[in-house]
């Protein structure tokens, strides 16, 4: 059975950044920060986390900041929930892929509560939003008291559940830059039902084509790896190539065969994952290619 | 080690110990005794624990400590009521026979509260899509939305009805 | 309706519709008495083991902990709700992952929950037995009750006889129904269909698990509130499990959560019941969504053997099908089901020559308890399934081979039996109507369509020589109260009683009130399970209001000056029916003080019990229920998702009592068959541990997911009331699933133009059947 011991903690709610960095500087691995704590908590219930110190962000009002910069890059703070990033002016139309995983994951409820940052970091290999920050080449603002560094979302998922943070370093903004012009951004979550259910595949693919022809391609898959991945092989067999049916079927055939490493769990098989790679990076491609109602 | 927190339920301020681990469904359940929160899961997936946070926005009270919302206002089921007159809402799921165990009942509304504060008209999909961390055994949800959409009617019907003298 | 009735067939609002929507409504787990404590289960993490000791002491030394109970601390006797073959608590052996080891009883519940990791139990694991096929044979290799002959039976519903077979150690009860000669019949067929389906083992997911409140009272005895369907008789069992008289026992059943049938013998009150005692407290259980999953009973998973013999024209000559139910390590409520599931193998079809068999197997898997249709769905499954392959084989309409065989009113069953108020033949050809099966549906890029009409039955089980009891107390203002023991799941049992008590007193649906859920107050009822609450409750309720109408003319007497013969009411006004002018209300009969001239009160009392209870000739039937569906689904077969077209669905539940609610019942249950159809099943790892003990990874239908009723054309059979109901009504609780199942089944088999035969019919299982893979299903 599952019963652990809940968590017990002391309870921190710091009134600036700089309080909060402060006290993850001094207890480290023994605290953790919370902002929408829909992951967090149900760890703290069934007691598979250690750890004396809880860091509550409510109280910084810079982190749940959410803007388009000048050069049109979306920043999203940490304590930004979910619904107000999905919800932002601008985003539906010019992150359609973010906007997309953002509306396929969880519920209401929970995306009242919980965050972007909070869904990256909890890195599971299903993450929602892996596969779209990457084909967007999104970057995490990460501070500490040491100072700050920016790192591509490809280095930031390092494993199962592991990300690249150090024990004292918050993840304070996803920076998402403006996709290139005309091209054209989508996700698919597949999964076995339409609701309350982790992705069994997720595709989120980024294409910019010139003429038909493809001038870059970004693919990237979640759930068919230990962390979200760009489908390389697959895209790399797109670029400079007119984005026929052959092409796409091709590319697919590659990234099911090549880019992933499905396990069977007790959602799926592997065969069956490495299946609905094939199918739904084909139909990310199609609907690239202007065929959308060719997948129904 | 207990913190004293205040939590403004249904209009009136209530002070008293939580654990920093104990959630905010607990709290209102157990503490406050407001029962109609209901614990469906305890886990974010089912909806039954449902509340209205800070006006019109719904969040699961199972997967909130409570310690994170202190000094904020919460609308549960047993605030939803205004004197004499059921809500909208609960008048509508109850003339769309949307009710059969009832257990679900109080995080329906309660999320449907919410959509109806955002979209005022919502179809049948969209309801699908809002509510859809809401779960129900009993009914197969057919009648839940029709209940949604009549009472989305009445309220338009009502507003419009003052709008016009 | 409007014509013959008052109340009966308009849609009242629901009774208790009010009560739920404000927040008012209380279940179980809400009560909650002075100095409560909380009690969480130690389980065990084997599927069998002997336990070699248990070390409490690190978990009683913790701040707020009062007790923790272990099998020591409980009876030696054993307990069950048919077959005496558990402790309340394990004493020696652990039988499946989740068996109830010890409870920890703290002040909190938070405490109560961390203290169970602090429980130290030393287990010898010992070898498990998962599989049914191998566990139903002669020399299984796992014997989990070595002394089963010997175990006492509680002789619950007057079942004493288990057929226990010597040769099958880990049968705990079979049963057969016999007719004709089946080997004579299969000699004379012209073609032979012989299939096994498994069907796998699935959770009601009511959305309230399993809760209770006990508190231990002065006078040595308790009070309860419990989630339980069995309402105040569940204290004759705990009773007789703790030793306790029932009378000392105080039982509350408020609204429930949901049932199914799965809250029935709630295993959690026995235990709560040990512990207050004990600790001289009150004590709350309720299992989390986790423990619901893996101990709050499923419903078994089944092999179906079968074989049928058809003539070329379609005509059914002969018939077997062997049910192995795998029931878990305790035979609970699979013993009933294993008697009575063989009444749906028999409920919808004329055969001459036919064998049932049945027969309820031990494993060391989850724990058992009754599922909506007991069993019955198996059985339609099986036969549905095996009817659609033998049309096709046979070339014949799927239509027409259920037409050419479908019982009608009249002809005798499986059991030799006589049937009536039979509505299946007008249930099936709207089906068939509607759906036009021959109209195929093009192809449509990576979707294939396909239809299908299907039938069942479930039997309402009002025929116990118990009775249900009900009061009708008349109020001063002329409204009636209503005293019964029928528990409110969901179901609408509140609504219908007042309706009934409504109709029988002519009063408005308005001034009757319910008063359930009470043992010191509420008459004797048997719980309220395998679809008998609205016949047998209805029944008393009729019986009850007419002797309270009868005590009322007799107090009408001196005022109206006319003997009762010649008396009628209407709206509390009790008037002469030939002169209607001489009356008098109701309210005239109380004084001030709200007594009555003669006896200062008027209460009716009355106990129905079936004519046929008891079986007196012979030939006697269950009264049972009728349904059919004609759906049309969508198959991707790309990725095997699958999408409901159209249904239509026709119910024959004799009258029906309020036809919204019963539409109601009807929707939800489509989406419990719809997700047993695709979704649905117990996922065990090689330990025997379920690992699906989740809303996200135990699939059941969200809002996502559930078809538009706007697709849904939902009837009735009209004017077909049954001679024992309550102004004709049957019941409707489980028959509304029991179709649901077979229905997509044959649709999804039609559209790929393969035969399925294993539930659930997931995508990747279709995918497989597309592509040639041979999966084996196990468990």
């Amino acid at each position: 059975m599952a019963l652990g011991t809940r968590t017990n903690f002391e309870y921190h709610a710091p009134e600036t950044l700089a309080g909060a960095l402060d006290l993850l500087s001094e207890y480290r691995e023994d605290a953790r920060p919370i902002a929408g704590g829909t992951d967090l908590i149900p760890k703290i219930k069934s007691g598979i986390l250690e750890f004396s110190h809880l860091v509550s962000l409510k109280n910084i009002d810079e982190l749940k900041r959410i803007y388009i910069s000048e050069d049109g890059e979306l920043h999203v703070g940490c304590c930004a929930t979910l619904r107000e990033t999905e919800n932002f002016p601008g985003v539906r139309e010019t992150w359609p892929a973010l906007a997309a995983a953002i509306h396929s994951m969880a519920n209401t409820q929970v995306k009242n509560r919980g965050t972007l940052s909070g869904n990256i970091c909890n890195a599971v290999p299903s993450c929602e939003n892996g596969p779209n920050l990457l084909v967007y080449d999104a970057s995490v603002v990460i501070k500490s008291i040491r100072g700050e560094r920016i790192v591509p979302v490809e280095a930031f998922f390092v494993g199962i559940l592991k990300t690249c943070l150090e024990p004292d370093e918050l993840l304070t903004e996803i920076i998402i830059p403006r996709p290139a012009e005309g091209s054209f951004s989508i996700y698919y979550k597949y999964a076995l039902r339409k609701a309350l259910d982790l992705a069994m595949v997720g595709v989120a693919a980024n294409v910019l084509l010139e003429k038909g022809v493809v001038k870059d391609a970004k693919i990237a898959l979640g759930a068919v790896a230990i962390v979200p991945k760009r489908a390389s092989n697959a895209e790399k067999s797109l670029i400079g190539k007119e984005l026929t049916d052959d092409v796409i079927l091709e590319a697919a055939r590659i990234a099911s065969e090549e880019d992933c490493r499905p396990i069977t769990d007790i959602r799926a098989t592997a065969e069956y994952r490495r299946e609905m790679v094939r199918i739904y990076v084909r139909n990310a491609l199609r609907a690239a290619a202007g065929r959308e109602g060719d997948c129904k | 080690m207990k913190r004293i927190i205040t939590l403004n339920v249904n209009g009136v301020d209530y002070t008293f110990g939580a654990e920093p681990n104990a959630t905010l469904a607990d709290v209102l359940r157990e503490e406050l005794r407001f029962t109609g929160v209901k614990k469906g899961c305890d886990d974010g997936e089912c909806g039954a624990c449902s509340v209205l946070l800070d006006g019109c926005k719904v969040i699961p009270s199972c997967t909130t400590l409570a310690v994170e919302v202190e000094g904020h206002k919460i609308l549960t089921i047993e605030g939803l009521k205004k004197g004499d007159q059921l809500h909208p809402l609960q008048q509508a799921f109850v003339d769309c026979f949307a009710v059969q165990c009832g257990f679900c009942t109080p995080g329906m509304i309660m999320c449907a509260c919410a959509l109806l504060a955002e979209n005022d008209d919502p179809t049948e999909a969209e309801i699908r899509d809002y509510m859809r961390g809401n779960i129900c055994r009993c009914t197969g949800y057919g009648k839940i939305i029709q209940a949604v959409q009549e009472a989305a009617r009445n309220i338009r019907t009502a507003k419009e009805a003052v709008e016009n003298g | 309706m409007a014509d013959k009735y008052r109340v009966i067939g308009t849609n009242q609002l629901r009774y208790d519709a009010v009560e739920k929507v404000t927040g008012a409504a209380i279940y179980s787990g809400d009560v909650k008495p002075d100095r409560m404590c909380y009690g969480k289960f130690v389980s065990s993490p084997h599927a069998h083991a002997k336990i070699l000791s248990i070390d409490v002491s690190e978990a009683l030394a913790m701040p707020g902990v009062v007790d923790v109970l272990t099998g020591a601390d409980v009876p030696e006797k054993r307990y069950g709700g048919y077959i005496r073959d558990r402790h309340i608590l394990c004493k020696h052996v652990v039988r499946f992952v989740g068996d109830y080891v010890a409870l920890v009883v703290a002040t909190d519940e938070v405490i109560a929950s961390n203290a169970v990791a602090k429980v130290k139990v030393e287990y010898e694991p010992l070898p498990a037995i998962f599989d049914v096929e191998e566990s139903a044979g002669s020399n299984p290799p796992v014997i989990i009750h070595p002394d089963l002959f010997e175990y006492g039976g509680a002789g619950f519903q007057g079942v004493t006889e288990y057929g226990w077979e010597k040769d099958r150690p880990n049968q705990f009860t079979s049963y057969y129904q016999r007719k004709g000669d089946i080997d004579k019949g299969f000699a004379e067929a012209d073609m032979i269909v012989e299939n096994k389906y498994t069907l796998p083992f699935v959770s009601h997911c009511t959305m309230e698990t399993h809760q209770c409140v006990v508190v231990p009272t002065p006078d040595g005895g308790l009070e309860i509130w419990g989630s339980e369907q069995k309402g105040g008789i569940a204290r004759f069992e705990i009773g007789e499990d703790i030793d306790m008289p029932p009378e000392k026992i105080h039982m509350h059943t408020p609204y429930l959560g949901g049932g199914f049938g799965g809250k029935t013998g709630i295993p959690i009150l026995d235990v709560a019941c040990v512990a207050a005692l004990k600790i001289k407290r009150p004590v709350r259980i309720v299992q989390t969504r986790e423990e619901n999953f893996i101990q709050g009973g499923l419903r078994g998973a089944a092999v179906m053997h079968i074989k049928d013999g058809y003539k070329k024209d379609g005509t059914l000559v002969s018939r077997y099908v062997e049910m192995l139910a795998n029931s878990g390590p305790y035979a609970a409520h699979a013993t009933i089901l294993v008697m009575c599931a063989g009444f749906g193998g028999t409920g919808n079809y004329k055969c001459p020559n036919q064998l049932v068999v049945g027969r309820g197997i031990y494993t060391n898997l989850p724990l058992n308890a009754p599922y909506r249709a007991l069993g019955s769905e198996y059985f339609v499954f099986a036969i549905e399934r095996n009817m659609d392959e033998a049309a096709r084989k046979l070339g014949i309409g799927r239509d027409e081979i259920r037409l050419k065989n479908v019982l009608h009113n009249g002809d005798r069953d499986g059991n030799d039996k006589v049937v009536f108020n039979n509505g299946s033949d007008y249930c099936l050809r709207k089906a068939i109507d509607g759906i036009h099966l021959e109209q195929h549906r093009k192809a449509d890029g990576p979707w294939r369509y396909g239809k299908s009409v299907s039938l069942g039955n479930k039997f309402v089980g009002t025929e116990d020589e118990q009775g249900t009891g009900a009061l009708c107390k008349v109020n001063s203002d002329g409204s009636v109260t209503i005293y019964n023991a029928h528990v409110e799941l969901g179901q609408g049992a509140k609504t219908v009683d007042a309706m009934a008590a409504a109709e029988e007193m002519k009063l408005p649906y308005q001034m009757v009130h319910i008063v359930s859920g009470d043992s010191e107050i509420c008459p004797h009822d048997m719980g309220t399970f395998c679809s008998r609450g609205t016949h047998a409750n209805g029944n008393a309720i009729i019986l009850a209001c007419r002797d309270a109408k009868k005590k009322l003319y007799h107090l009408a007497e001196k005022r109206l000056k006319i003997s009762p013969e010649e008396m009628d009411m209407e709206d509390a006004v009790i008037f002469e029916k030939a002169n209607p002018d001489n009356k008098m209300a109701v309210s005239e009969l109380f004084s001030f003080e709200g007594g009555v001239e003669e006896g200062g009160q008027i209460i009716g009392g009355a106990t129905w019990i079936h004519p046929l209870a008891g079986n007196p000739t012979g030939i006697e039937r269950d009264t049972y229920s009728y349904g059919s569906w004609g759906m049309e689904v969508g198959v991707n077969i790309e990725t095997g998702e699958v999408k409901i077209m159209q249904l239509i669905g026709c119910y024959d539940g004799g009258t029906i009592v309020n036809p919204k609610a019963a539409e109601a019942q009807i929707e939800g249950a489509f989406s419990m068959g719809y997700g047993q159809a695709l979704f649905e099943h117990v996922m065990v790892n090689d330990k025997g541990r379920m690992i699906n003990c989740s809303f996200r990874d135990y699939k059941i239908p969200t809002f996502m997911d559930s078809p538009s009723t706007s697709i849904m054309d939902i009837s009735f059979v009209p004017d077909n009331p049954c001679e024992f109901g309550p102004n004709g009504a049957k019941g409707i609780g489980e028959v509304s699933t029991v179709p649901v199942l077979p229905g997509i089944a044959n649709a999804v088999s039609d559209a790929i133009g393969i035969e399925l035969y294993d539930l659930p019919f997931t995508r990747e299982t279709i995918l497989n059947a597309i592509n040639g893979v041979k999966k084996d299903f196990k468990v």
